[in-house]
């Protein structure tokens, strides 16, 4: 009676010891591998987030660009602004999301049990091969974001046992290639749409062909960006002129073809807070998300020239007229056609001004994924956000055999689709003739197709364009005013640039985050990165 | 003392016997009752023969309340002749001598002598004792003279809440005990109850004292002020250590009131009252507010927010809509703030069943429109003697919650939305900010309700199986129903847009504690020897159920109720959990001749909450007094009543901790969405310390008690040593492991102080008077703790308080630009003339983290009481203050700085640096920075205080009044409750609640009239 008395169990968790039995078991573990006990509105982005964390988050993606030349983190609490300044240290609360090794527990959990669920054997390969996929994805960003980083495979029982060393990056990497290999065949070749989400052999070698390309193993990326070119499931979307932008809007997530993989969302139980950073005052957004002057200097203009070339259309007072239409689609300048009027972040009555808390501090919001919403969905979304697409295979396919110096109709071809869909003139053969002329435009091809997918940190530290890039005073727009008739952005004299911030880059320092204090406090075997 | 009531009365033998309703039974040596030994040889014949006519005397005894008081004793004075009261309070005695003295006695009330003078009417109306030689004090599982004490045991009597216009009990305990240090930071109705600490923060979990009502683990927030008869806090581990596991941040015991053998008393108590925020912050009108935010745009390098013309435009008031002068805090306080309470009761009783019924009904009115709470109470005690060895006993309250408010962040957002706003718009719409109207939110934007429903009923039989020896059987149900339902309304604002769907969202949250307890008591004296044993088992079951369901897109604002809402995304969750816990325990209690006490209890607990190998706790204390005034060499000294010395020792458990915290578990809900559908997940989230065991608390107390000249001066110390160790606390464990890391018992703290409690008294005459000072002084010190945390202005590490405020020394503004660049300055933070210069602690030429040092602790240091009474007739005054000093409070930078993350500013901001001004009291303004905000000494301040907390001007009516109306007492009363504070904190902001300011409702100041009749 006294045993019986003092013994209690929880009735809404499942016991250690009697999971893993049942394909169901089988199938809400592969789902717990994807999901987290959060909603995404405020994700893991800071390590008090002691929840477990899904395997990609949106604001990994939303905000990354915000701490390179492409955008301006306006709010410190939201961890990225540091970063893009250069001060981030290693007792930043901020930044430590990839380190966590949460993630790679769960799947290494999850592959340690599975074999002992009675289940299709098909079935089982298939859900080895996505949470094979879930881990390699891990380690890919942890090698991206601290170099040599323990590799743990197995799940570790003792606390005490977890005081690991850091492996180097090479094995790391060479890890999860072969990972990435071995298990692109248990998986199906579907784009996103018939995948629901899941993994798909497609993402695999589009993660395989993105490592190979930062890896600088050019053949290798080759081909297997070509074979998620060719797999015959994914194409462009390129419906209407303005296609660019709509692809990343939620409505036409059931007909863009062009996504290998996202970060899946649904309102209420699974939203992304999206909106919420991209919108600014007037739409009730927090203005998180700012673009700077870099990357609206880095669009070509209509004729399909850059802005120093004299020779363009380009006229400085005039900085939005004629220019990449991809422009207007990813910055919300001053005069973009906006919620029924004209973007226009210098009046000062307006919850758009620049000055005030929730107005695009530089000037210049982000217009990528942006939609006016009602206000009680800022934070409760439901759009995909994009970790693969076809657009970036194509560009990885280029750059990766304008590096081997392969220089054929493949590569313009891959390049002047992505242009034509955004309503840009084809590739000047005449101007981008040589490997070098073609290096120069496949990076800005590549900055501006990409800009706000959270790519360009990868791309600055691996081309080592860091203190080229980053260092100095952050420019904004000039202020000016916008006629709220015919939308005409008159702009005042270039001294009233605004500047966000001054930012250091040191590359021997910025290109890896440092290991969180947390952690070299704990593990007495943790090396900090150098610089910290 | 309305508690005990005499149920064998012995003169001879000169000794009572009391039973408590707890069915303890106790002895009182009777020492108050007349010397009765040394009467006269002659025979009352021959005397009443000699000196004069035999005379028959009789009258009535009551309280100064005009409460009969059923088995008073009277006695001749220097005879054995005696009798006692009958259940009026009446009694009848023929005396032997018409000169003779009476000695009126009755316990717990100061004995009378009263000079028959040839009278045959003699009433008295005794004064309830403040010698305190006699008062009983509730303890665990019983009562105890006070004078036999051997722990440390704080005790508070009705007459400390009535009349008081307290509206919940906890902080009805404030300032009234040393070493009870109660916090309230909120005066929300319903929502107000305070926070308590006994003996310092005991603990890096959950540090609050368990809470007994009647005897069973209980909440306080739903028992009726108006039915507590006394409260005791067993501050020691030799009291507390019989409630073992949950005992080690001490105890409080809740006893309420019971009927007494007397015909029925019917009785009315009621106020009402106002209320008034205890401060109010000033806020910058919207023209002070446009130029100061210019300003701090200008400093900062940007362009002005106002032109000249939009200035002028809120200067002059021209454009009322777009350029307005909104005054939120005047809007936010309009509402009426009245407060009342209702209380009868009706109580009685014959010698074999006593009653006391209580009905009580409190209402309180926000002074925020739609803020408001009722709390109705309803209470039966009974107790029937069922044969001469067999006592049944019944409690049951039952008692309603009901709290509303608006839906949402309706307290800070009139702090925070600037003046230039307009409330409306000029078609009479609501104008927003943000999306947001605070007033628009108040006024319509939804409802939160809380109805909280608590029926706590015990059932208890107490059989006397021989002389001494009593066996005590408890059942106990508590059930709590929590029901919370918040309903938000979509507001189309002036411009068109909205606010979002409406939504109602309900919870259920339901508990039940099931108590048995079975007591076996022995008690006797053997000559000088007394005995007191105490062996019982007792077990308890908890469990908790939880569901919460909403729906969203009601068809109009006006349907509340879930069906109305729409099934597409609506949402469900739910939880239960149970946890039990059974013990066994015993207590032995030994004195000899009153001189020489000692006590010893023990307890074994086994909780449900840990593995069966690490389930059982032993929990032992021992205690012992030496009354050193009982020593036949103080005899001669009459004027000292009572000198006391106690020591103690004791171990206490802590188990309150989460629920199956040992056993492995895969958690559900880890989801994620497949085809736009949610889908289902699992995941291993955390990993379990399967050793996890019990906090143990080991103290010790030292006190000296001492009582003068009949009581009128009294005095009381106490020094205490209460290590706590084995606390469940966070070790650094590599986030390698790929899971939260599991708590372990691995911390260890300490607190130290000492109390004193000094009063004098006098009760007698047409000029009465009570004046005590309580204080408390306590040392906090984390003595383990493996894993520093010095983030969030705080600090965690061994060697500082817990939690105490970590930051920078403040020395002043950087006054030049060479200061700026020559001095240490924070990395990464930019700086201009006119910011805040920190300290440079380890001299290394910059400012960081490491020059931060600990700025002090919230939780006070030193916490103390004054309490001072008087009495002219039928005039009466009492004024209570409480204070703390060695406090610090910490505004946070939305509160303490203009304009943070789109907030307004204050008029206080305007004493700002700028060149022309730079000894002002703030930094240069900004609109967004930084360094200023850090916590430093700047705004870590000190938040010692002293609170008049009630002040009472009272008038009894006279009894030839009463008599004509035909009752036996009226009393009319004025109240104020925190009338003023004293504090150098800040003029704008409450000392008690600085981190909460304007997050919190603010603490409100109570003016109230009342009356009490009694029939």
């Amino acid at each position: 009676c006294s045993k019986d008395f003092l013994d209690v169990a929880p009735k809404d968790q499942l016991s250690d010891a009697t999971f893993w039995k049942t394909e169901n078991d089988a199938d809400l573990a592969l789902v717990g591998a994807y999901g987290t006990q959060t909603t995404d509105a405020f994700p893991n982005f800071f390590d008090w987030n002691e929840k477990s964390s899904s395997w990609e988050s949106s604001w990994n993606i939303n905000f990354m660009d915000l701490m390179t030349d492409n955008g301006y983190s306006q709010f410190i609490w939201d961890g990225v602004q540091t970063s893009g300044n250069g001060q981030v240290n290693p007792s930043d609360r901020n930044m430590h999301n990839f380190f966590k090794y949460d993630r790679i527990t769960k799947y290494n959990t999850f592959l340690e049990n599975i074999d002992r669920v009675e289940m299709d054997a098909e079935k089982r390969s298939r859900y080895k091969a996505e949470v094979r996929f879930l881990r390699a994805y891990d380690y890919f960003k942890k090698v991206m974001w601290y170099g040599d980083v323990p590799l743990v495979t197995a799940s570790i029982a003792d606390p005490q046992e977890a005081n690991l060393t850091r492996d180097p990056k090479e094995e790391v990497v060479a890890f999860i290639l072969s990972e990435l290999g071995e298990i692109a065949p248990d998986l199906p070749v579907q784009d996103a749409i018939e995948s629901g989400g899941h993994a798909t052999r497609g993402a695999a070698l589009a993660l395989k062909a993105r490592l190979e390309l930062y890896e600088k193993m050019y053949p290798e990326a080759m081909v297997d960006a070509k074979a998620v070119m060719d797999m015959g499931v994914y194409e462009l979307y390129q419906d209407g002129p303005t296609a660019y932008y709509d692809m990343f809007l939620s409505k036409n997530e059931g007909v863009n073809k062009e996504v290998i993989m996202a970060v899946q969302h649904i309102q209420n139980e699974f939203p992304s807070s999206v909106m919420q950073h991209l919108l600014s005052g007037e739409d009730g957004g927090w203005s998180s998300i700012n673009a700077v002057q870099s990357i609206v200097d880095a669009y070509e203009t209509i004729d399909g020239k850059t802005i120093d070339d004299p020779s363009s259309v380009y006229d400085p007072d005039k900085p939005f007229e004629n220019r990449d239409p991809r422009l207007s689609m990813t910055v919300r300048h001053a005069g973009v056609e906006w919620s029924g009027g004209f973007f226009d972040p210098f009046n000062s009555e307006s919850n758009d001004f620049h000055a005030v808390a929730v107005g695009p501090n530089s000037g210049y919001g982000v217009n990528k994924y942006a939609e006016i919403v009602p206000t009680a969905d800022l934070l409760n979304g439901d759009v995909n956000v994009v970790v693969f697409r076809l657009g970036e295979m194509l560009l990885t396919y280029a750059e990766a055999a304008i590096e081997s110096n392969q220089i054929n109709d493949d590569v313009y071809d891959a390049l002047d689709r992505l242009r034509v869909r955004a309503g840009m003139p084809v590739v000047d053969r005449a101007v981008y003739d040589s490997q070098e002329k073609l290096r120069e435009l496949v990076r800005r091809e590549r900055r501006v197709e990409l800009a706000f997918e959270g790519l360009r940190h990868y791309d600055i530290k691996r081309w080592d364009i860091g203190d080229q890039v980053i260092p100095g005073p952050l420019y904004g727009s000039r202020t000016g005013s916008v006629d709220p008739v015919s939308g005409e952005v008159t702009l005042d004299d270039e001294s009233t640039r605004i500047i966000l911030e001054e930012r250091v880059f040191l590359p021997s320092r910025n290109y890896l985050l440092p290991i969180p204090q947390a952690e070299i406090d704990a593990n007495p075997n943790m090396v900090q990165n150098p610089g910290y | 003392m309305g508690y005990h009531n005499p149920i064998e009365w012995d003169t001879l033998e000169n000794e009572k016997i009391f039973e408590d309703p707890e069915g303890e039974v106790y002895e009182d040596a009777g020492d108050s009752v007349a010397d009765t030994g040394s009467h006269t040889s002659d025979s009352p014949d021959i005397a009443r023969s000699v000196f004069g006519q035999q005379l028959k005397v009789s009258g009535t005894i009551t309280d100064t309340d005009g409460q009969p008081l059923p088995g008073a004793s009277i006695v001749e004075k220097g005879t054995s002749n005696g009798t006692q009261t009958d259940f009026d309070g009446n009694f009848t005695l023929e005396l032997t001598d018409g000169n003779a003295i009476l000695i009126v006695s009755y316990i717990g009330f100061a004995t009378q002598e009263i000079r028959v003078d040839g009278q045959d009417n003699i009433s008295a109306a005794l004064e309830e004792s403040a010698a305190g030689l006699d008062e009983v004090v509730v303890v665990g599982f019983g009562t105890q003279k006070k004078v036999n004490l051997t722990g440390a045991v704080a005790t508070m009597g009705s007459e400390n809440l009535e009349n008081r216009p307290v509206t919940n009990v906890s902080s009805a305990l404030q300032g009234q005990m040393p070493g009870v240090t109660v916090l309230q930071s909120s005066g929300e109705p319903g929502r107000d109850g305070a926070s308590i600490r006994i003996r310092g923060v005991g603990t890096m979990n959950n540090a609050n004292p368990m809470v007994l009502v009647d005897g069973i683990e209980s909440s306080m927030d739903d028992v009726n002020p108006n039915d507590i008869d006394n409260i005791s806090v067993l501050k020691d581990a030799a009291s507390a250590a019989i409630y073992g596991t949950r005992a080690a941040n001490g105890v409080i015991l809740i006893t309420t009131k019971r009927g007494k053998v007397g015909k029925p008393s019917f009785s009315y108590r009621g106020y009402t009252g106002v209320q008034k925020p205890t401060y109010t912050p000033e806020f910058l009108n919207s023209y002070e507010y446009a130029k100061l935010r210019n300003e701090g745009l200008v400093n900062e390098g940007a362009t002005p927010q106002f032109s000249d013309s939009d200035l002028e435009k809120l200067r002059t008031g021209s454009d009322p809509v777009n350029f307005a002068d909104t005054d939120w805090m005047d809007l936010l306080y309009r509402g009426s703030g009245m407060v009342q309470s209702h209380d009868i009761s009706v109580s009685g009783g014959t010698e074999n069943t006593k009653y006391l019924v209580s009905l009580g009904y409190f209402n309180q009115e926000g002074i925020v429109k739609n803020t408001n709470f009722d709390r109705y109470n309803l209470r039966v005690n009974l107790d029937t003697k069922v044969s001469k060895a067999f006592t049944l006993g019944l409690n049951t309250s039952i008692s309603q919650r009901e709290i509303n408010r608006p839906n949402g962040d309706f307290f800070v957002y009139p702090h925070r939305t600037p003046p230039n706003i307009s409330v409306k718009l000029a078609d009479g719409s609501w104008n927003h900010y943000f999306n947001n109207n605070p007033i628009a939110l108040i006024e319509e934007g939804g409802k939160h309700t809380t109805k909280d429903t608590h029926v706590l009923t015990t059932l208890f039989g107490v059989f006397t199986i021989a002389k001494g020896l009593t066996l005590k059987g408890v059942l106990a149900a508590d059930f709590n129903f929590d029901d919370q339902s918040r309903h938000t309304k979509q507001f189309i604002w002036g411009d068109g847009t909205n606010s979002g769907a409406n939504s109602i969202e309900n919870e259920l949250d339901r508990s039940r504690n099931i108590t048995s307890q079975a007591i076996l008591n022995y008690k006797e004296d053997f000559g000088a020897h007394s005995i007191d044993f105490l062996a019982g088992a007792s077990q308890e079951s908890f469990t908790r159920d939880f569901d919460g369901l909403s729906r969203i897109n009601l068809p109009n604002n006006e349907l509340t109720e879930i069906n109305a809402g729409s099934k597409e995304g609506q949402s469900t969750e739910g939880f239960g959990v149970e946890s039990t816990l059974r013990s066994f325990f015993g207590r032995a209690n030994y004195s000899f001749n009153d001189k020489y006490l000692f006590e010893a209890n023990l307890r074994y607990d086994g909780s449900s909450k840990f593995a069966k190998s690490d389930r059982w706790g032993l929990f032992p204390s021992v205690s012992a007094a030496w009354r050193i005034s009982q020593e036949s060499f103080l005899s001669e000294a009459s004027w000292l009543n009572n000198f006391k010395l106690r020591a103690s020792w004791g171990k206490l458990g802590n188990h309150r901790i989460g629920d199956y915290e040992y056993i492995p578990k895969i958690a559900t809900s880890v989801n994620y969405s497949f085809f736009d559908e949610v889908a289902d997940g699992v995941a291993e989230v955390v990993a379990v310390n399967e050793n996890l065991t019990w906090e143990t608390n080991t103290s010790y107390n030292l006190g000296l008690d001492l009582s003068l000249l009949e009581g009128k001066v009294r005095f009381s110390a106490d020094y205490y040593n209460r290590l706590t160790e084995d606390i469940l606390t966070p070790v650094p464990v590599s986030q390698i492991f790929g899971l939260p890391a599991p708590l372990v018992n691995a911390g260890a703290m300490r607190n130290k102080g000492i109390e004193f409690v000094i009063g004098t008294s006098k009760i007698q005459g047409d000029f009465t008077y009570d004046l005590s000072f309580n204080i408390g002084f306590n040392d906090n010190n984390v003595e383990k703790y493996a894993k520093p945390d010095k983030s969030n202005d705080r600090i965690r590490e061994e060697g500082s308080p817990w939690n105490a405020y970590y930051g920078y020394e403040s020395i002043g503004f950087f006054q030049t630009d060479e200061e700026v660049l020559n001095d240490p300055k924070v990395v990464g933070a930019p700086i201009q003339k006119g910011d805040l210069k920190f300290k440079d602690q380890n001299g290394d030429g910059e400012i960081n983290a490491d020059d931060r040092v600990v700025l002090g602790s919230d939780i006070p240091g030193t916490s103390y009481g004054v309490n001072l009474s008087f009495r002219y007739k039928n005039f009466d005054l009492s004024m209570f203050g409480i204070g703390a000093a060695d406090v610090y409070g910490l505004l946070n930078d939305q509160v303490e700085f203009p304009f943070v993350n789109g907030g307004k500013a204050q008029v206080r901001h305007l004493d700002r640096w700028t060149p022309e001004t730079p000894n002002a009291a703030y930094p240069i303004t900004h609109i967004n920075q930084w360094h200023n905000y850090e916590a430093s000494t700047f705004n870590v301040r000190d938040a010692s205080y002293f609170r008049l907390k009630n002040v009472q001007v009272g008038y009894n009516m006279p009894t030839e009044v009463l008599e004509t109306l035909g009752v036996s007492k009226l009393r009319l009363y004025l109240s104020a409750e925190n009338l003023f504070t004293i504090s150098k904190f800040s003029k704008d902001f409450d000392p008690e609640s600085p981190d909460n300011a304007w997050t919190n409702y603010t603490p409100v100041k109570i003016f109230s009239g009342g009356i009490v009749i009694n029939l």
